[in-house]
């Protein structure tokens, strides 16, 4: 099974810092809306990412067409 | 508040005809390809997820765990987040093979018809809870609507007539857009469509109402905080301890529901129109049910602030109803509806795909005799009825005894028990049926026992429960939750590395599992064409099936119909056992093609691996290589490439001959493409290639040489040599051997030259020859002529002076025959003789000069054309001799009075002077012999064949070249006689040459 190292680190810091992210999320009194903006940071790097992955698929295919 | 049951009912009618409506607009093909195919079309329709759940039931969530509501999205919304490792590998799967549904690939994987008919089974008792879910959700909001006291749950009050005129309304809609036709890659763009609108709307109604809960009834953002802090009981109630561990389970449960729920996978892979989409879903999805989470919140702090007389699930529906808002309620009924008819609409149809092809089609076989597709059609229409139907019944017979939220978690539980046997078959090579199957019914039975068979009957679970745990009633479910897939894994686990594995299981775990490729033995089929493959496949399909399938699969591949070669037909084979999987289960399929095209019981798994199939799979899959794979993936291809541009001939065999690697130089010596070649059998090439290869080797000799073959009647020479690929394997030298490398080397040019070489001999004997005649007979004759001479001053009689002047006239042709052979045999050997510069017109002339003075000759008009600028690098006398050799023959050849002309030009650093005439040509076969000594086509004695040799030798030694071209023209005829020779630049001071 190969699982991609920087996954594997992602994973990784997520486990360590769940704890303090769960607590900063859940203590927020009257700002009930915390939960929505960790989500929406990680929906905007997933964005980041999956547009790296279509750019660099992109210039493979260029590259193999040449 | 109330509306009139009939409004509701002709909203709600008006609702579903809008969505038969776009699904209708979008099948027929009048919304452009590129809307429906969008990455964003593909992540709305994924909304499907959001059930009736999403609408009423997670305020409830909301209201009984707080923050806990929040697992019902980010269980899915996880899934997509980390799609490389679950819905990335599941769908290479399912496209590969051609799946539709979980019980699909399972089966595939495990190899086990058990294994799908058991998965749909337990499927089918999931999903009543969650079709009942919908169904309630509904018809408890047409009560809400439509009753002024809002009583619930009750059978006097509950719209039993409306819920089921309702599933009817959805029984027709799936049978139009979703078993319309049959095909094997299950895609609906209709149905597509509809959900895709069903998404927007839900998602519309949901920020609506939320938006009416912020500013209507808090008056902003600011009235929320304010109420927050007046109320702090629910802020503490968000994040409560004691919902950790039911929070903890239903993000578990939601987090499998992504893939083990039917109209999910249905929706996710079989409706997936490229890869390149689910990448976009990977942050679409999340996005999508952010934004309908969103609103949860303030509609549950409103309907708690507005305290409207119905339990928290329904506060959605509340709020208008509190507010004297008729609009506000309607379009949450509309949404409401609309979540609801999606769900059960995409779980119906991929149900009653998985019970066709799991529950039907293995235990009867439609009879050959009539039209499968439609009988497959058929019985699937009458599934999505029974499907829905019995999901009425359940309704029906549960009768409102459980809440939403208790409906769809035990719905949810229950698909949980199918996350180990997904997760193994992707990572777990060592798995199998066995150990799926028992940690499945394991699982089952634990979830049946303490979710299900308390909503069906009285049984109190909560009696075994006790045993273990001292948790709260309503939150027991987290514990079998947990306890359910524990015990599942664990007995998965166990009996899978106590039991033993097929062979046909491990390969099947090998193809799915996420770093490896298939690879398949390549074996020979016991058929050898398309034609008897559709013969065979007539036995189980029919003879109309066999046939469409067969073409369907050639057209795929883009194979010809008459395609022989074993590899195209391995691969023809694989892809037809997809696509009937696709019609008719991977079991089904499976057996069918293993039954009716089997491979050849002779050969077994001896003939190796299919390198050709593995080296396209590679092809395929090199974008997601990376680091020492991907570096092993470019040094392959790097050897690859330069076997491939090698400039021999390279094939490589398998051990029964099959033609593993064909490069481009053996192509073009052959004239055979590679693409042509690669998978057939060597005995398979067309002639003379086929028997020459084979001969070859079959003897014992690794090397031959100047092999002669003739193609399209021109003969070409080969050097041929062979050797094993692995010469250590331990029978090797018996000829068991895994391959065999030919080399062909093209000899042509060499042998030509060999040729040649032997003709220069051959010549150069001749000459050596005819100097010897040339002394030996000039001395005789020149005696026989100082005879004659004496003859004629010794006699006065008439006769015998004519006897000697005849006698002079035949020495004299004999001497001049001998001059000319002594000439030829000089010729090539004046190694001394100067070279300098000489004007071509002038020696044109003096030729021209020369032979007019013949009067006996025949008459013709001698013209030059050449410039007086122009000087070659040659002798006087001996161009001469050339000039006056080609005249005479081309006068010879000409009609009377004809014209025959020498032009000169430059051509580069060259002279290039042509002797034409309209003679009578040459004819082709003439011309290869014309410049061979001795060959003429002149009457006997008046010409001795050696004229155009001498020409030829003199020209070579002079460093030129001579050509001829026979007709000039196609009208007039005539030849042209092209000498090339180095150009004597004037400017120069004349260089001394020799030759």
């Amino acid at each position: 099974m190969q699982i991609s190292s920087t996954f594997l680190i992602l994973v990784l810091v997520v486990f360590i810092f769940a704890p303090s992210i769960q607590d900063w999320v859940t203590q927020g009194g009257a700002v009930w809306y915390r939960p929505y903006i960790v989500w929406l940071i990680v929906i905007l790097l997933m964005r980041w990412g999956v547009r790296r992955i279509k750019k660099r698929t992109q210039v493979r295919a260029k590259e193999e067409i040449r | 508040m109330s509306f009139a049951l009939y409004q509701l009912f002709l909203i709600g009618a008006v609702y579903l005809l809008l969505l038969f409506g776009i699904a209708h607009i979008a099948e027929r093909g009048w919304l452009p390809e590129s809307l429906i195919r969008h990455p964003m079309t593909y992540v709305l329709s994924l909304g499907v997820y959001a059930g009736a759940s999403a609408i009423y039931g997670v305020v409830g969530l909301a209201h009984n765990y707080g923050y806990g509501f929040l697992t019902y999205y980010l269980g899915v919304a996880g899934v997509f987040f980390f799609a490389p490792l679950l819905l990335f590998p599941l769908l290479r799967i399912v496209r590969t093979n051609i799946h539709s549904s979980l019980a699909d690939v399972l089966t595939f994987r495990y190899h086990s018809q058990w294994a799908g008919s058991l998965i749909t089974i337990f499927m089918l008792l999931s999903v009543w809870p969650l079709l009942a879910l919908q169904i309630q959700a509904v018809t408890d909001s047409l009560i809400i609507l439509s009753s002024e006291d809002n009583n619930l749950y009750s059978q006097e009050t509950r719209q039993f007539e409306l819920a089921f005129l309702f599933c009817i309304a959805l029984c027709v809609f799936t049978i139009s857009f979703g078993s319309r036709h049959l095909t094997v890659h299950e895609r609906h763009n209709g149905l597509v469509m509809a959900i895709a609108f069903e998404s927007l709307v839900k998602l519309f109604v949901l920020l609506v109402v939320g938006a009416v809960a912020v500013f209507h009834v808090f008056g902003g953002f600011d009235g929320i905080e304010q109420w927050l802090l007046q109320n702090p009981q629910y802020i503490s109630k968000l994040s409560a301890y004691e919902f950790e561990a039911p929070s903890r389970a239903m993000l578990l449960i939601f987090f499998s529901a992504a893939v083990a729920m039917p109209h999910m996978f249905h929706m996710t892979f079989a409706e997936s129109p490229s890869a390149r989409s689910l990448l976009t879903a990977s942050w679409g999805v999340p996005l999508f049910l952010l934004l309908m989470s969103l609103p949860v919140l303030p509609i549950l702090w409103a309907g708690i602030k507005l305290q409207p007389a119905i339990p928290s699930e329904y506060f959605s529906l509340g709020i208008g109803i509190e507010l004297q808002s008729g609009w506000l309620a309607m379009l949450v009924f509309v949404g409401g509806l609309s979540a609801a008819s999606g769900v059960v609409i995409v779980t119906t149809l991929a149900l009653a795909s998985m019970c066709l092809k799991h529950l039907i089609l293995p235990i009867y076989r439609p009879s050959t005799d009539r039209d499968i597709y439609r009988w497959l059609l058929w019985i699937r229409r009458v599934l999505i009825v029974f499907i829905i139907l019995t999901g009425f019944v359940f309704f029906r017979f549960i009768a409102g005894r459980e809440t939403l939220a208790d409906l769809g978690i035990a719905a949810f539980v229950a698909t949980l028990q199918f996350l180990p046997g997904v997760m193994a078959a992707l990572y777990w090579q060592r798995a199998n049926r066995i150990g799926f199957i028992a940690g499945l019914i394991t699982g089952f039975l634990i979830w049946f026992v303490m979710l299900l068979l308390p909503i069906v009957s009285d049984f109190d679970s909560l009696v075994i429960s006790n045993l273990f745990t001292s948790m709260p009633d309503e939150q027991r479910w987290s514990l079998v939750a947990i306890a359910s897939l524990a015990i599942n894994i664990v007995v998965f686990v166990m009996v899978s590395l106590s039991t033993p594995m097929t062979e046909e299981e491990r390969m099947a775990a090998e193809v799915c599992s996420t770093d490896d490729l298939n690879r398949p033995a390549r074996r020979v089929l016991s058929v050898n064409s398309p034609a008897q493959m559709k013969e065979k496949l007539s036995a189980a399909l029919g003879i109309r099936m066999a046939q469409r399938e067969v073409d369907r699969a050639l057209s795929e591949l883009n194979l010809p119909a008459s395609e022989q070669r074993p590899f195209a037909l391995r691969r023809l084979r694989y892809r037809l056992e997809a696509n009937l999987s696709g019609l008719m289960g991977p079991a089904v399929a499976n057996d069918i093609v293993n039954r009716l095209l089997p491979y050849a019981s002779d050969l077994g798994e001896s003939s190796g691996e299919d390198i050709n199939l593995i080296e396209g799979q590679l092809e395929s899959y090199k974008r997601n290589l990376t680091g020492l794979a991907a570096d092993l993936d470019n040094l392959r291809r790097y050897h690859r490439q330069t076997l491939q541009s090698l400039p021999v001939g390279v094939c490589s065999l398998g051990r029964d001959n099959e033609i593993l690697m064909w490069n481009d130089s053996i192509a073009q010596f052959t004239g055979i493409d590679t693409f042509e070649v690669v998978g057939s059998s060597l005995q398979d090439l067309p002639d003379p290639w086929g028997n020459e290869l084979a001969d070859f080797l079959a003897t014992q000799e690794r090397h031959s040489y100047k092999q002669c073959v003739e193609v399209e009647g021109q003969q070409f020479w080969f050097n041929l040599h062979k050797t094993l690929i692995d010469p250590s394997e331990p029978n090797a030298a018996m000829g068991d051997t895994s391959g065999r490398v030919i080399v062909l080397e093209d000899a042509t040019d060499i042998h030509l030259l060999e040729d040649e070489l032997l003709h220069s001999e051959r010549l150069a004997s001749i000459g050596r020859l005819a100097a010897g005649v040339a002394h030996e007979i000039g001395n005789p004759v020149t005696g026989i002529a100082c005879l004659a001479q004496n003859l004629r001053y010794d006699t006065d009689n008439p006769s015998s002076l004519e006897t000697a002047d005849e006698i002079l006239v035949q020495t004299d042709r004999v001497s001049k025959i001998v001059q000319t052979l002594v000439n030829f045999a000089h010729s090539g050997k004046g190694g001394h003789q100067a070279l300098q510069s000489v004007s071509i017109k002038d020696c044109v002339d003096e030729a021209m000069h020369l032979l007019r003075l013949n009067k006996d000759a025949k008459p013709v008009r001698f013209e030059n054309y050449c410039d007086e600028a122009w000087y070659a690098y040659a002798d006087a006398q001996r161009l001469l001799q050339v000039f006056v050799n080609l005249l005479s023959n081309a006068r010879d050849a000409s009609p009377e009075d004809s014209l025959v002309s020498v032009n000169c030009q430059k051509d580069g650093q060259q002279l290039l002077i042509q002797v034409v005439d309209r003679g009578v040509g040459i004819s082709k076969e003439h011309q290869e012999q014309i410049f061979d000594p001795f060959f003429t086509t002149k009457e006997p004695g008046e010409g001795t064949g050696l004229g155009l040799s001498l020409v030829y030798s003199i020209v070579d030694e002079l460093n030129g070249s001579i050509s001829v071209e026979s007709p000039v023209d196609l009208e007039y005829g005539g030849t042209c006689f092209s000498i090339r020779l180095k150009q004597y630049e004037r400017h120069h001071e004349p260089e001394e040459d020799t030759v």
